[in-house]
């Protein structure tokens, strides 16, 4: 990897963050009528809403406003909750980790059962085999995971009660006890995604498998195993590491419905309840910090691009 | 070296005989080879031309065991040192190529796997067929990469293919080939891809390779002029059939199948005069019900009734040669005038 092509991945993750940042702001007066009054409800008083427009800073100029904001911001102060009047960085602190978690569990879940499974498809193309992994996969993809997330509590919470239903324990708590109550969260978040990353990468395995190089490989006497997992995976990877990177955003609105189904308190339920009690300065932090994952994220996955194939960022 | 009579007293590193390789499709068998007989030499070069479409690959590939599925060998023996490689199992088949045979293919660019370095690509050949420890390895994929003509092979090593040019990428996948000492070479026109001064070069470099170490090489090509310059004999393949066989320089001479002649006059570098350049009327016809009779009589200009009665068989004509026409020795069919390629 070359540091140019580094510097250009990293200014533009930059670039996309400030960005952000202008539209998560302006979503506070881009609200019809006095943003203090639309937060405080029907119920506040005048004295109220003037005493919450000072507090907001809401009397200043927009582009002062923002720098404030922004200034603040990068140095961790996001404001505080109006609802649980709590400081808004803190809050996000307690329960972002454990929606990154989540998020992790899940996409390795994921990437464990897809790899395997579009390798045993690819290889034995046409065959029942291939068909029946298809067929789990795209059911996987159709069911909603809010709805896999149920019948997974019913079967091995309910029925066979291996798993506890609900509820989270930290890993500094037990370990034991924070993978059992993960498991089933992250299996019904990760299906989907599973699904996804099984059907990209068996067609690109089939796809590569055609190709020229592996031909040659094959002609060098080269052994299946050292054909399938070296020559073809990696170059069957690209199109992998593309749908794994889009589909970030998709694991994280994923996250929101089954943080619910399964009473993880995590940053889906703080989000949903900052946006239905109108808390302005947790809804602006939340968005703040989901943007920010989402840009590291990608940029992982752009600089994994430059580690896999030596022809990104140099041709 | 021409006077002498091909040779028949040893028996042949490779002996292929009434090889069948056929593809099923929704339309019906494809007979891609249809029955062919070849045999090559410890040591000597042999040409294989045709059209493109005319089952040269596939037939190389039969010998590789490297066949695309669905195609597969459906009769015929392929004898490999006198074992019929038809009966060993995947793995032995395996454990022979890049060994004791070899490959080369058309296509350079894409022949080489875009995300690893050259070093490693030709470093894993070696050490599938050998002992050798990783230094020795990297010692010797330098050594090979020298020996290809490559001028800073520790540059290239480390280069990937994209870096590479067309050329270099081709000395490369020789220098795969002949890594570990093959016995025979399939070369699958490995300078159709490559610039007319590249091509030299890569013609050259195979000719003083295969003479070095004794390698036996069958050159694919559909280029008649490359087959002169390189190989003693040549295999003349229409429509999944050899239709003629026989000494380089006997065949441009005096052609004794009207396709091989066809071809001849096909040829832009054999041309005397300023006549317009020939080309074969028709095309290659569909080999999956294939009609009775001679499959080139469609676009033959000697064709009597007889040709499309009864498929003709090859015919013994004396001195190995072999066509299969049935008016291979009434026909007086125009070769080059000029002996081209006389001192192959």
């Amino acid at each position: 990897m070359n540091l140019r092509y580094f510097v250009e991945r990293l200014g533009w993750a930059a670039f996309v963050l400030f960005g952000s940042t202008i539209v998560i702001f302006a979503i506070l007066h881009v609200i019809p009528g006095d943003p203090a009054r639309a937060m405080l409800g029907p119920e506040g008083t005048p004295e109220a809403v003037a005493k919450l427009r000072e507090q907001l800073g809401l009397d200043d100029p927009l582009v002062h406003q923002y720098l404030l904001w922004l200034g603040r911001a990068i140095q961790g102060d996001l404001g505080r909750s109006i609802l649980l009047s709590q400081s808004v960085a803190s809050l996000l602190g307690e329960r972002l980790p454990i929606t990154l978690l989540l998020g992790l569990y899940a996409l390795s879940f994921a990437v464990l059962i897809a790899i395997p499974v579009s390798v045993i498809s690819a290889t034995r193309r046409g065959t029942a085999i291939d068909y029946g992994g298809r067929f789990v996969a795209l059911i996987g993809l159709a069911m909603p995971s809010f709805w896999l997330g149920l019948m997974l509590v019913l079967l091995f919470g309910v029925v066979l009660q291996w798993l506890p239903v609900f509820g989270y324990v930290s890993p500094r708590q037990s370990a034991v006890d924070h993978v059992r109550h993960m498991i089933l969260p992250a299996a019904a978040l990760g299906s989907a995604y599973a699904a996804m990353i099984m059907e990209t990468t068996r067609n690109s395995l089939i796809e590569v498998l055609h190709q020229d190089y592996v031909r040659t490989a094959r002609a060098g006497g080269l052994t299946e195993t050292l054909l399938l997992y070296k020559y073809a995976m990696r170059n069957a990877l690209i199109p992998t590491i593309t749908v794994i990177g889009i589909q970030i955003g998709y694991l994280m609105s994923g996250a929101l419905v089954v943080e619910s189904v399964f009473a993880i308190p995590g940053m889906g339920r703080l989000l949903v309840n900052a946006v239905l009690s109108r808390d302005y300065p947790l809804v602006q932090g939340a968005m703040l910090v989901t943007v920010l994952v989402f840009s590291i994220a990608n940029l992982c996955v752009d600089l994994l691009y430059a580690v896999i194939d030596p022809r990104v960022g140099k041709a | 070296m021409l006077s002498t009579p091909i040779s028949t007293a040893s028996e042949p590193l490779l002996d292929v005989r009434g090889l069948k390789t056929w593809i099923p499709t929704r339309r019906g068998e494809v007979r891609a080879v249809d029955g062919i007989d070849l045999r090559v030499h410890a040591g000597e070069v042999i040409g294989l031309v045709g059209e493109s479409g005319c089952g040269k690959t596939l037939a190389a590939y039969s010998v590789l065991g490297l066949l695309p599925p669905p195609a597969r060998v459906i009769a015929g023996e392929i004898r490999f040192r006198g074992d019929d490689l038809c009966r060993r199992s995947a793995e032995e088949r395996r454990r022979l190529r890049g060994s004791a045979m070899a490959m080369i293919f058309q296509e350079p660019l894409s022949a080489l796997n875009p995300v690893f370095p050259i070093g490693s690509q030709v470093g894993d050949i070696l050490r599938r067929h050998s002992t050798l420890s990783a230094r020795q390895v990297k010692v010797r994929v330098l050594e090979l990469l020298d020996h290809v003509g490559i001028a800073s092979p520790g540059h290239v090593a480390r280069a990937y293919p994209f870096q590479l040019s067309g050329g270099m990428r081709q000395r490369v996948l020789i220098a795969m080939a002949i890594s570990c000492s093959p016995q025979l070479l399939i070369a699958d026109e490995p300078t159709t891809a490559l610039d007319a001064t590249v091509q030299a070069q890569i013609l050259d470099l195979l000719q003083r390779l295969v003479e070095q170490a004794g390698i036996a090489m069958i050159l694919i090509s559909h280029d008649l002029a490359v087959v002169a310059e390189m190989c003693r004999r040549v295999y003349v393949m229409y429509a999944g059939r050899i239709v003629e066989h026989s000494e380089v320089a006997a065949v441009f001479a005096r052609p004794r199948h009207p396709y091989t002649s066809a071809l001849l006059r096909c040829m832009p570098a054999l041309k005397q005069d300023d006549s317009p350049l020939e080309t074969i009327e028709g095309v290659v016809p569909a080999l999956t019900e294939p009609e009775p009779g001679c499959r080139f009589r469609p676009r033959c200009r000697y064709a009597v009734t007889l040709c499309s009665d009864q498929d003709p068989a090859a015919t013994e004509l004396g001195g190995g040669r072999l066509a299969a026409c049935h008016r291979a020795t009434e026909l007086g069919l125009p070769g080059t005038p000029t002996a081209v390629g006389a001192d192959a």
